[in-house]
């Protein structure tokens, strides 16, 4: 199925580089689906990205993405914090968040849902697995963004 | 004979002599009938407690059977003069030797323009048995509870105390005279608590089964000791519990231990679950980009060939890194050299030598405040502590234009108190509870795989001492500070 609609915008935060360009390089398989319009590398600048504060003042220069894929094990401010900073402002409140972490353990993942992510990958440490992954993410989204658009 | 028979008959119309003898014969004290001294008359249950025969008996001193040395008839005799009767315990003497305890009941009754004196003797030999094994009883009771390390006290249905052993005066400072017929409310027991032990030494009382309870009081000193209190029925011959033995041990230590290893648990799990998240995150890079890899060199793209290669070969660094740390980490724990007392000093300049790299490059200004000081412990493992925190310390203050580290070394209380100071980039208060935890890394420029404080916390927690951190926040500098029992064992 081809898509007509806009392909969603993606905001990526995520400090390890290699990690980053293995999310980039599987969401470019889906660019009529999916566009990364930023990628930032700790939680401080994530906030003032959404928030539009310091650098990221300008609105033109940072516009809202559709959806937040959040590492936890962030620098400065930690993937928990960013959530629930983004959750109590109101003017990014409504982005859903999916976060994307190696970390398996129940608090992690429990925690998150709690501080009001929409869903937890557990980034797969096989190859295929991850494309998988980027793939089922990326249609999911995009198909209920269409939808709700329609 | 007939005295005895004659006489209580006189004043029993109808009763005849024989029949009146049979049954004083059959009564089981022994009846003794006396005249100036002298046995008259006697039943076969006075013959028997003295272990001869009737005519043994009759006509013998009474003096003979008196177990009470310096015995006197005639002070009997003017007794009764003022007195009904007399009633006294006294022993007599059996033919065998033994003594017999008796209840002795003594009346006079007139007769024919004298006296005949009726003595009632009761064999209370039994009773004398029963309550000098019980007597015995207490006194075992009482030993073994004087010398027990725990504390025993004794309630009676009122909850009042009717036995408190030494351990419960020492630990409560209330003297037994003070607690003895008191209840807790009484002695100071305040609500909840008060309720707790109330409700509790209640059920046992009317369930007649022990139960069990642990509490927590506060010493005289302030401190806290934990009780395990064993609440146990103390059964009536009627059956009915007419008093609770409380037997308290001490816990306070295993309670500490249970707590210090539960603590432990959630270190040695928290450490399985870093260690498994932190070399798993190498490994997804290294599978991604070998998939990348395979993909780039089938289409001939050399360059990210190239670029997938780098970051495999980064991720593998990274993982032979953690390894390292990993291991030197878990050497920590096993004592390698016999521990010894080292000057600060000397400790001081091997860790400064070691960092002499950076310190060249960064140029801090290094400043020692302390009376001379000397550590107990593992030298190289010391060293190694310092070494990390002064490493610590030169990368934090690196973005300061001035960038100044202080080590300060004091004794507090018996113990070392050494402080490592900078003027860098500080720590949010909200991520300081991080930094012992393994590859906690909170800033990530700042290089390492962030095993250092884990490491450090480790060596100071094998030598008994404590470490935390200070910092007003970012930008205010950072204090790590820890303690060494050293005078302690200096003098052990």
């Amino acid at each position: 199925m081809k898509s007509t609609a806009a392909p969603i915008s993606i905001l990526l935060v995520e400090d390890d580089p290699a990690h980053a360009e293995i999310v980039l390089r599987n969401l470019t398989k889906l660019r009529d689906r999916v566009k990364c319009i930023a990628h930032l590398s700790d939680g401080q600048q994530a906030l003032d990205y959404l928030q539009r504060e310091g650098q990221h003042s300008d609105p033109e220069s940072s516009p809202r993405p559709d959806l937040v894929l959040l590492d936890l094990r962030l620098p400065r401010v930690d993937g928990f914090e960013v959530l629930r900073r983004m959750k109590a402002t109101e003017a990014v409140s409504h982005i859903p968040v999916v976060v994307l972490s190696t970390s398996e353990a129940e608090d992690d993942i429990a925690a998150a849902y709690q501080t009001g992510a929409c869903s937890y990958l557990v980034k797969p440490a096989e190859f295929e697995a991850y494309i998988e992954l980027i793939r089922g993410f990326g249609h999911y989204w995009s198909d209920l963004n269409r939808f709700h658009g329609a | 004979m007939g005295d005895l028979a004659n006489t209580v008959a006189s004043g029993l119309p109808g009763a005849g002599e024989a029949g009146l003898r049979a049954t004083l014969e059959y009564i089981k004290d022994g009846i003794f009938i006396d005249a100036k001294g002298v046995v008259v008359d006697a039943n076969a249950a006075a013959c028997s407690q003295l272990g001869r025969a009737r005519t043994e008996v009759i006509g013998a001193g009474v003096a003979t059977f008196s177990g009470r040395a310096g015995f006197q008839w005639s002070s009997v005799v003017s007794r009764l003069e003022s007195e009904p009767h007399l009633s006294y315990q006294t022993t007599h003497v059996h033919k065998s030797g033994t003594r017999v305890d008796i209840d002795l009941t003594l009346t006079r009754m007139p007769t024919q323009g004298s006296y005949l004196y009726v003595g009632i003797a009761r064999d209370v030999t039994e009773r004398a048995r029963v309550e000098e094994e019980l007597r015995q009883s207490e006194q075992r009771f009482r030993t073994l509870t004087s010398n027990l390390p725990d504390l025993v006290v004794r309630l009676d249905r009122e909850q009042r105390y009717t036995y408190v052993n030494p351990v419960f005066v020492a630990v409560s400072g209330i003297p037994l005279e003070s607690a003895l017929g008191k209840t807790n409310r009484e002695l100071g027991l305040l609500g909840d608590q008060l309720e707790l032990w109330s409700a509790a030494i209640q059920r046992v009382f009317d369930s007649k089964a022990p139960t069990r309870l642990e509490d927590d009081f506060k010493r005289s000193d302030g401190s806290t000791i934990t009780w395990d209190a064993q609440i146990v029925p103390e059964r009536a011959e009627s059956g009915e519990v007419d008093s609770v033995l409380i037997i308290s041990r001490d816990v306070t230590e295993r309670r500490l231990r249970e707590e210090e290893l539960h603590h432990k648990n959630d270190e040695l799990t928290r450490f399985t679950y870093t260690v498994s998240h932190d070399l798993k995150s190498p490994l997804v890079t290294i599978q991604s980009f070998l998939g990348f890899l395979v993909e780039d060199a089938q289409r001939g793209d050399a360059e990210r060939v190239a670029r997938d290669v780098s970051f495999i070969k980064t991720a593998a660094d990274r993982m032979a890194a953690l390894l390292t740390d990993l291991l030197q980490l878990s050497r920590v724990g096993r004592k390698q050299s016999a521990p010894e007392r080292v000057p600060l000093s000397e400790l001081l300049n091997e860790a400064l030598s070691m960092v002499a790299g950076r310190i060249a490059q960064e140029k801090p200004s290094i400043v020692l405040t302390s009376e001379p000081v000397s550590l107990y412990g593992d030298r190289l493992r010391l060293v190694e502590v310092f070494q990390n925190l002064i490493d610590n310390a030169v990368k934090f203050a690196s973005t300061v234009p001035a960038p100044r580290i202080e080590i300060i070394a004091e004794r507090v209380e018996g113990e070392i108190v050494i402080r490592v100071r900078d003027n860098g980039i500080g720590i949010d208060p909200r991520h300081q509870h991080k930094l012992f935890g393994l590859f906690e890394k909170l800033q990530p420029e700042i290089e390492g795989t962030g095993i250092g404080l884990a490491l450090v916390k480790r060596i100071i927690d094998v030598h008994d001492g404590r470490i935390w951190i200070d910092s007003a926040g970012p930008g205010q500098g950072t204090t790590v500070s820890f303690t060494l029992p050293a005078t302690k064992r200096e003098e052990s």
